[in-house]
């Protein structure tokens, strides 16, 4: 009698995943006109959005990397209906060119963990947020190695420079040219990378997306 | 004759629980369901998804529901004989097949006129559909437009059918009974016996009840075993009672922000009393 429970479970989430890394910035200049705040705001954004979309919410599987000093991982792998906006800290130089390899490698991971789990997955995608240009020695080579991937089809590469940004090497590490983004915009360009994750996880695996038009938060 | 002393055919059990997205806005809940057996064996379960930002589609899921409490009385009326036997469940599904589509017609026109009444735009009332008429001795008829699922178990809880969602080009994209071309997103289904329980919800529910497996549903069987186990063997009252508990628990809040509305039903063996 009273309150008994039925004892059910709920099923565990088997949505298609699209994987997504966003690497960002936290090079000491992105304390000028407190770009930092920006970005940290725009994230909490991002939390927000990608958990607002039932598609988003189950279907986009997240990772964010920091470059500033070193490279380490502030969000590891998760389900956008779990993941909890990191707070970006200030300090450091810029090795993108290592951030990017271990993007590279954390993603190659991570598909061979879907894969396992037996779940299906779209195109991973992989966001190069800087504000200014790769410090590390040899970064070159690595941005080879992504353009080589995306050549492959093996992830798609967004390259975002923010307010005065190395746009040219910035254009190294992708086939498609970057965008520019002033750092007051951040909020906007999360907000349009939520919308183009909801359509990409609705687009056939295999396929290319249909992203959401940009014109919110670039002024290219 | 026998009609007013039969014993009820089937057990139910229902639960509609608002979301955490409709109790922020302050609307209600915008599901809307009907569930009932008559004397003469058939049992009527059809829930409906209100759509939009606005009370409108919590109004038209009432409305459909409304259509179907009518569609009950019409078939509750029927002899044991000509609500169904097992001689011929044939003709009993193309008989019942038509007063569902006159149903849902007659449904859809109550929404155009409310709409007209109440200077509200036809299309602002949308809401979708899943629902079963079913009588134990011939089997069950689904009918469905839009997303929600409705299954059909037999005896040993395994599935023998399931009404899909219908979500078109994007997941968050459905079809709707107002929508001018329903008739294209109408999907009905024969179901003979042997069949033992049927389960028809929201799709409030849908992602926490089915595995997906691309875009087919399929019952996640943690989650449909022990709410069979339970409900069959509990009154009414405690049954519905536990279910809208289970329905309205933190981690299905938190999974999902839609209304959820879920209706359980299944041939009486020895069932305590409602």
């Amino acid at each position: 009698m009273g309150n008994e429970d039925i004892g059910l479970e709920y099923a565990v989430n088997t949505a298609p995943r699209l994987p997504c890394v966003v690497i960002v910035d936290g090079s000491d200049s992105m304390a000028r006109q407190n770009a930092i705040g920006a970005l940290n705001r725009g994230l909490a954004e991002l939390e927000k959005a990608l958990k607002e979309d039932p598609k988003t919410r189950s279907g986009v599987r997240l990772k964010i990397i920091r470059v500033g000093g070193g490279v380490s991982t502030l969000v590891d792998w998760v389900d956008a209906m779990n993941f909890e906006a990191p707070d970006v800290a200030l300090g450091g130089g810029t090795p993108l060119g290592e951030a990017v390899r271990q993007a590279l490698d954390d993603l190659d991971a991570e598909k061979q963990r879907l894969d396992d789990a037996g779940l299906i997955r779209n195109r991973a995608w992989l966001f190069i947020i800087t504000d200014g240009e790769p410090t590390d020695r040899g970064w070159q080579s690595h941005a080879d190695a992504c353009r080589q991937a995306e050549e492959q089809k093996k992830v798609s590469v967004f390259c975002v420079g923010v307010d005065g940004a190395n746009m040219q090497q910035l254009s190294a590490f992708s086939t498609r040219p970057p965008a520019r983004l002033d750092s007051a915009k951040f909020k906007e360009f999360f907000v349009w990378l939520s919308k183009s994750a909801s359509a990409g996880v609705a687009t056939p695996p295999g396929q290319s997306t249909q992203m959401a038009s940009p014109k919110d938060w670039t002024t290219d | 004759m026998a009609d007013a002393c039969a014993t009820h055919r089937w057990q139910l059990a229902a639960a509609s629980v608002i979301g955490p997205d409709h109790a922020k806005e302050d609307v209600g809940c915008q599901d809307a369901y009907f569930v009932r057996q008559a004397g003469n064996g058939i049992a009527v379960a059809v829930v409906s998804d209100g759509a939009g930002s606005t009370k409108s589609g919590g109004k038209a899921a009432a409305i459909i529901c409304r259509q179907f409490e009518v569609l009950y009385e019409r078939l509750a009326g029927l002899s044991f004989g000509e609500a169904g036997s097992a001689e011929s469940p044939a003709s009993w599904w193309a008989g019942v097949t038509g007063i569902v589509e006159d149903t849902l017609t007659a449904a859809r026109e109550s929404l155009l006129v409310c709409a007209c009444e109440t200077d509200v735009d036809p299309s602002d009332l949308l809401a979708t559909i899943v629902g079963v008429v079913a009588h134990p001795d011939c089997g069950a008829l689904t009918f469905h437009i839009g997303d929600g699922a409705a299954t059909v178990f037999d005896s040993d809880c395994e599935e023998i059918f399931t009404s899909q969602p219908e979500n078109g080009e994007y997941l968050n994209l459905t079809y709707f009974l107002v929508e001018e071309h329903w008739r294209d997103h109408l999907r009905i289904k024969a179901v003979p016996m042997p069949l033992s329980e049927i389960l028809v919800m929201t799709d409030g529910v849908t992602e926490l009840a089915y595995v997906r497996h691309g875009r087919i549903l399929v019952p996640e069987p943690r989650f449909f075993r022990p709410l069979s186990a339970f409900l069959r063997a509990r009154t009414r009252d405690v049954g519905e009672e536990a279910l809208a508990r289970a329905l309205s628990a933190q981690e299905a809040q938190e999974r999902v922000d839609d209304d959820k509305t879920l209706i359980w039903m299944r041939i009486a063996d020895n069932a305590p009393a409602e």
